[in-house]
């Protein structure tokens, strides 16, 4: 500022000089001018004033132009880039001071392309600060310095970057399993980022886990925990949220518990980033180091991250490639293994289908051949009267022939492998087994049986077999029955048997017997000549009516043929016979005989003189006829000693008598007398029935009348005992010796009819009294009238009954309750009796007879009645 | 000992009497013609067994019918029984039929030896 000052101080001056010389110049002038030689004055003024300043001028400019000149030419040479040195003398003046300055000038641009040229080598540490705060130059130079630096770092952090990645993709390249890519990124990695620890997780997309895969530290693996889910941890954590985490605040056992890699140094720093390509993550890298992370690490191993991420994917592809790839080579290997085999064995099969087929055709010849003879012995078989059985040594049949169903109705399939035994009768059964234990005893040698065997209808069929024994005959080893039915053999021989022991038996009967075919005698056994003193050759092949047998005997045989032929069933008649020996009776019987076609052939008359027989059957018929007479003829003695039912329909006028005697006579009887006012009415059955019956019930009733009639006596029981005595005295029972036991059972009543007073009495007989609809049961003594002294016989009781009326009294013989019948053959029984009393006591007696009768028919049934019945009702 | 078979019929009961396997029995329905000549032969074992009895005999009647003639027949039965020493008789009847077990109960008390009736 100073030099600009002496500068201008110089400059001023000489301007002021110049001003001066030039003022007063003009001064002169001008004073000259006032004058009047102002002309020539002023002229000399000027040009004095002129020369002057011109003097000055050269002074004044030898001294300014010499600094100007070299200013002038410095700074010509920096406008033009040169810097020259600057000169040694300098003036004291502004001219020197401009000069020192424009050698500062120059010295500073020198100092400036210096440091430009040093920032140009490189050297941004060369020391260099700015001329001034207003040094725009310098302060750019500076500023382009910083930039320069600052661009130099970001190249250099680029380039280590890019560096990394470059050395991190030809390690990635190498890699082909994600073991070894594992291993080897964290090493790389490791190393890279200066980190102490690493560690490499790839997602488990099956088990949607993160499992470490690789560890470093310390150039050692290390295997701390292998496995977190998403979510689970700091890895977890960076997995799911797809984000970089990085902790420099690390607590006390955090490594063992959430990362994965840090056992025994505590770090201060972990580095979590997650794989992501395409925005999926594919594992995760884990970094631990003591020193905290700086940008470039981080931002190169997220630039890692991403490549990592891409070469998972690639490998997991690789990898799945490589095993599908393994697989089906694999695969491809087997089969063609099989292949080879499969080829092998079509090849060895072919050459097996050659040999068969030459061997088959060989065969189909034989084949066709052995068709053709069996088809020949399956018809001999089929069609062969005989069935042909192989049996096994147990019995067992291994061959039956087909012709069995011809004959026997099975098929060989029903029989083969079945025992047959039980098909052979019971009867010829042992014959059977005894024809095996035969063949069995006697090889070569042919055995016979006959038998009958079951077919399958059920029918038993005479079988004829014969057996050989084949045991030792290699291609069968059996027994060979051939078995043929000979049912109509045996029929014919049986019948020739039967019909020579019918001729045998013919010939020796008593009866005459002759066969009639067509009206001529076929046959006629010898007894002909019995009744007509011919041999019975004289009448055989002969019509009957060219012999010589009576005309009546002729016409009678003729008919009854006739008749025979007409109902193609056996007639028997008797016929006069007239012959040799008188007048004969004949019971003849025409039998037919069939021939095959069930025509009748011929006609069997036999004739069975039955003279003898017809003269006794006479006789018993005539002694029957008196039998029956003489009982017909009691009866009518026993009916006259019969109560007169008139005279009882006056004295009971609401009573019946149901009276059925089981034959003409009857044991059984009713009693009936009237002794004023005093009726004694009975039910008396004797013992037996019939005749004997009969007999005692005479005996029985005199005893009774003369009890009651002749003696008087009233009191039932008094009678019963009079009776019993009376019988046991007239049958004479009151022997030791007798020999009879006959007596009587007996209900025996009085009544008063006008007291409606019943007396009653009764040897094992009740009876049954209806007061109102009560029924009472007075139980007759249990000892019978005669038939001798029961041990503890007393006296008989009488029993006294006082009725109402409409009250009604029942006693009969045990014959009503005996009878058999109903549905299981049954006694119609007393308890029955009683209900039925029961049930029908209210009707009139004549309705009442009809119903017991009714009722006791119907029970009966078709059974044979079983004794006498009587039943005796009395309504009051 | 001859064993005494008689088959039943209409009117006869069915008879056995067989020492040798202590089988006693008279069974069915009694009404035959002659009483006495039908049961002769009866009278006539039991007479001749009693003299060579078993040590016991149960004698059984299951009869469904008989008539006076043959209760009578019985009786005597029952007397010639009472000779027989160990003998019981078994009395037999349907269990509806009173007659019958009437009868029975008549018949026990005739007689001094043990008689059960027994119903079926």
């Amino acid at each position: 500022m100073y030099r600009f000052t002496t500068i201008n101080f110089k400059i001023t001056m000489l301007v002021l000089v110049i001003t001066a010389i030039a003022a007063s110049a003009i001064a002169t002038t001008t004073f000259y001018f006032s004058s009047e030689n102002v002309v020539g004055n002023l002229v000399y003024a000027v040009a004095l004033i002129c020369g002057f300043a011109c003097l000055a001028t050269v002074l004044y400019a030898s001294h300014l132009v010499k600094p100007l000149n070299y200013m002038s030419n410095t700074l010509g040479m920096v406008s033009r880039g040169e810097l020259p040195e600057s000169p040694e003398r300098k003036t004291k003046d502004e001219f020197g001071h401009l000069q020192s300055n424009v050698d500062e000038l120059v010295a500073m641009l020198k100092r400036n392309v210096e440091f430009a040229q040093k920032i140009g080598e490189g050297q941004y540490d060369t020391l260099f600060t700015a001329a001034s705060q207003n040094d725009s130059l310098g302060g750019a130079l500076i500023g382009m310095r910083d930039n320069l630096v600052d661009n130099d770092n970001k190249e250099k952090e680029r380039n280590w970057i890019v560096l990394g990645l470059a050395e991190a993709g030809e390690i990635l390249r190498t890699c082909d399993t994600l073991e070894v890519l594992g291993d080897e990124v964290v090493r790389f990695t490791v190393k890279k980022t200066d980190a102490i620890q690493g560690a490499f997780y790839v997602v488990n997309d099956e088990q949607k886990t993160i499992d470490l895969c690789n560890s470093f530290a310390y150039n050692r693996k290390k295997y701390l925990k292998k496995s977190f889910r998403f979510a689970e941890g700091l890895v977890g954590q960076a997995a799911v949220e797809q984000e970089m985490v990085m902790r420099t605040e690390i607590p006390d056992g955090y490594a063992s518990i959430t990362s994965g890699i840090l056992g025994d140094k505590k770090p201060s720093c972990i580095l979590i980033m997650p794989l992501i390509a395409n925005e999926e993550v594919y594992g995760v890298i884990e970094l631990a180091g003591f020193e905290k992370f700086n940008s470039s690490q981080i931002k190169f191993v997220r630039e890692l991250s991403a490549m990592l991420a891409r070469t998972i994917f690639n490998i997991k592809v690789n990898e799945r490639t490589r095993r599908l790839l393994a697989e089906s080579q694999e695969m491809s290997s087997d089969l063609k293994e099989k292949q080879e085999v499969l080829r092998q064995n079509a090849e060895e099969m072919q050459a097996t289908q050659e040999e068969l087929e030459r061997s088959n055709s060989k065969l189909g010849e034989q084949i066709e051949e052995v068709n053709n003879t069996r088809s020949r012995m399956q018809l001999l078989l089929e069609n062969a009267s005989e069935v042909i059985t192989i049996y096994e040594e147990n019995g067992t049949v291994r061959y039956i022939s087909p012709s069995v169903e011809s004959i026997l109705g099975y098929t060989s399939n029903e029989l083969q492998g079945q025992n047959d035994v039980n098909n052979v009768h019971l009867d010829e059964r042992e014959i059977y087994q005894n024809l095996f234990s035969q063949l069995k005893q006697k090889p070569g040698e042919q055995v016979s049986a006959q038998f009958r065997y079951v077919n399958k209808a059920g029918e038993y069929i005479w079988i004829e077999a014969t057996g050989t024994n084949f045991m030792s005959n290699a291609a069968i080893r059996g027994y060979i029955l051939n078995s043929r039915d000979i049912t109509e053999r045996r029929r014919a021989e049986q019948e020739q048997r039967m019909r020579s022991k019918m001729q045998a038996l013919s010939e020796n009967s008593p009866d005459l017997i002759a066969r009639l075919e067509e009206g001529a005698i076929s046959y006629i056994n010898p007894v002909i000549e019995t009744y007509t003193g011919e041999e019975a050759g004289v009448f055989i092949n002969k019509k009957v009516d060219e012999t010589s047998l009576d005309r009546s005997v002729l016409e009678s045989w003729l008919q009854i043929v006739e008749q025979v032929n007409g109902s193609r069933d056996k007639i028997s008649a008797e016929m006069d016979f007239p012959s040799e020996l008188g007048k004969r009776v004949m019971q003849v019987s025409a039998i037919p005989e069939f021939n095959e076609q069930e025509a009748i052939e011929s006609v069997l008359v036999v004739s069975h003189d039955i003279t003898e027989r017809k003269l006794i059957e006479l006789d018993i018929q005539n002694k029957n006829k008196k039998i029956n007479d003489s009982i017909n003829y009691a009866k009518r003695i026993q009916n006259a000693i019969l109560p007169d039912s008139e005279i009882i329909s006056k004295a009971l006028p609401d009573s019946f008598i149901l009276y059925k005697p089981r034959d003409v006579v009857s044991g059984d009887f009713p009693w009936f007398v009237q002794s004023n006012e005093n009726i004694f009415i009975a039910a008396v059955d004797c013992t037996g029935h019939g005749v004997p019956g009969a007999l005692l019930s005479l005996i029985g009733y005199f005893l009774l009348n003369d009890i009651i009639k002749s003696r008087g006596v009233t009191d039932p029981g008094k009678i019963l005992d009079m009776l019993d005595e009376g019988v046991t005295q007239t049958l004479r029972q009151d022997r030791d010796n007798s020999m009879t036991k006959d007596g009587m059972d007996i209900a025996l009543c009085r009544i008063n009819t006008k007291t409606r007073a019943i007396e009653y009495a009764g040897a094992h007989r009740p009876l049954y009294v209806m007061k109102g609809n009560a029924m009472e049961e007075v139980k007759g003594d249990k000892f019978p009238i005669g038939g001798g002294m029961a041990k503890n016989q007393t006296n008989f009781t009488t029993s006294k009954i006082k009725l109402h009326k409409g009250d009604s009294i029942y006693f009969s013989s045990d014959g009503y309750p005996d009878q058999f019948g109903g549905p299981q053959v049954r006694k119609f029984g007393s308890k029955r009796v009683r209900e039925l009393i029961e049930e029908i006591h209210h009707l009139p007696a004549n309705e009442s007879l009809k119903i017991f009768e009714k009722e006791w028919e119907e029970w009966r049934g078709d059974q044979k009645q079983t004794d006498d019945v009587l039943l005796i009702g009395i309504k009051f | 000992m001859e064993i005494l078979n008689i088959e039943g019929a209409e009117d006869t009961p069915k008879i056995i009497l067989d020492k040798g396997n202590g089988i006693f029995e008279i069974s069915g329905r009694s009404l035959p013609e002659d009483c006495a000549e039908f049961y002769k032969p009866v009278l006539e074992w039991i007479r001749s067994y009693s003299g060579d009895s078993n040590a016991s005999t149960d004698f059984v009647f299951n009869l469904e019918y008989f008539n006076t003639a043959s209760s009578k027949l019985i009786l005597d039965i029952l007397s010639a029984l009472n000779d027989v020493k160990g003998t019981t008789v078994f009395w037999h009847y349907q269990e509806d039929d009173e007659d019958m077990m009437e009868a029975g109960e008549e018949y026990r008390d005739l007689v001094e030896m043990p008689f059960e009736l027994k119903s079926y």
